[in-house]
């Protein structure tokens, strides 16, 4: 059985999901803000919990490899010992324990052959760029959003333009915190 | 103080744009409901330029269809600079730099709430001038990609909200109703 590709993002009421927990922009660490609420924390958990391998562009590879090696507790513990595939040309030797590098010359194959081999839950969070190329090439089997209430007017955002429209099927809503939603879309 | 209220269908991915060609399949009694509702306690109309120029071609022509017997004797506000004589009946234009303050003038007189359907140009600039007090979006299950025009244009300023209420109907469209965080 193919892996299942689960794409999980942060993003404002206008899409935009860059940088929502640091990293350089004009407004890092924007989703702290906001108060997602016990069950807001139980779903990050419970999502993370639910992966078994992740999947992430070098960016993302970056920011988590500077971060999570030094923390401690379940999802530091989650996310230092499971695989993490990589994309990218330039990342040399990777640091962070588990890690495999995809050369990104044809990034699209590489995920196709991972999801065809690897058996689980394969989540990309953040990823800007290679889940634009997933979601175009129809690799993308489940996407979490959690909204936050703000329109942060700049930035990357989960969805850019494509050629194609895409359906989906929402599978589950619900407000946590202070007006946080956590959306589940499936293919439809 | 009347409030301003605007309505938008919305694709996940932020587009407003042409709603004719990806909304449909959405539609069901639980929209027409929330329709309905977004528009009850209005009592006038504010619309950008555009939107007034697609409705006052049709409108006046269609008077016996659902909604035509609501907007045309309604009272219209249209936001430009470049509509001087409208036809229509019962319209006003607020043009210049004086917008922002008739707008608050309006608001703080008396009357029922002030509705609007779409004009993304007009919805990003009463938000930017604090004059929005409902942004409601009733969200499509489905990313449109293409070239249409989305709500939310880059290199606007950073506008915290908070979330009035949250529905979910059956197709998977979320109803959702935000106002300008105090």
């Amino acid at each position: 059985m193919p892996a299942r590709i689960t794409v999980t993002e942060f993003v404002s009421l206008d899409g935009v999901m860059e940088a929502p927990g640091g990293e350089d922009f004009k407004y890092p660490g924007w989703s702290f803000e906001f108060d997602r609420g016990d069950d807001g924390n139980q779903f990050k958990l419970d999502e993370t919990m639910a992966a078994d391998a992740l999947l992430i562009g070098k960016r993302t590879y970056e920011s988590f490899a500077g971060a999570w090696p030094n923390r401690e507790g379940e999802f530091a513990d989650k996310f230092n010992g499971m695989p993490k595939y990589v994309v990218s040309t330039t990342l040399g030797e990777p640091d962070w324990n588990n890690t495999t590098v995809l050369d990104s010359g044809d990034a699209t194959a590489q995920v196709r052959k991972l999801k065809q081999e690897f058996d689980g839950e394969i989540q990309v969070p953040g990823s800007h760029r290679l889940v634009q190329e997933l979601i175009e090439a129809d690799l993308v089997d489940q996407i979490n959003l959690m909204v936050f209430p703000v329109i942060i007017g700049t930035g990357k955002r989960a969805f850019e333009e494509t050629p194609d429209r895409r359906k989906l099927k929402l599978t589950e809503s619900k407000v946590v915190g202070e007006g946080v939603l956590v959306l589940v879309y499936e293919r439809a | 103080m009347r409030r301003i209220r605007s309505n938008f269908f919305i694709s996940l991915d932020g587009v407003v744009e042409s709603p004719d060609q990806w909304h449909f399949p959405y539609f069901n009694d639980e929209m027409g409901n929330a329709v309905g509702t977004a528009f009850q306690g209005n009592d006038a109309m504010l619309m950008g330029r555009v939107l007034y120029e697609e409705w006052s071609a049709y409108w006046p022509h269609n008077v016996d269809q659902p909604f035509g017997d609501v907007i045309n004797p309604i009272k219209k506000y249209v936001l430009s600079n470049t509509l001087t004589s409208p036809d229509w009946e019962n319209t006003e234009v607020i043009s210049g730099d004086g917008a922002a303050d008739k707008l608050r003038e309006i608001k703080a007189g008396e009357g029922g709430d002030i509705g609007m359907s779409g004009s993304s140009t007009t919805v990003r600039w009463l938000l930017k001038e604090g004059l929005l007090d409902e942004l409601n979006l009733l969200v499509h299950p489905i990313a449109v990609g293409t070239r249409l025009a989305r709500l939310f244009t880059p290199d606007e300023p950073t506008i915290p909200l908070k979330l009035l209420s949250s529905e979910t109907f059956a197709t998977g469209v979320l109803n959702l109703s935000y106002a300008p965080a105090d």
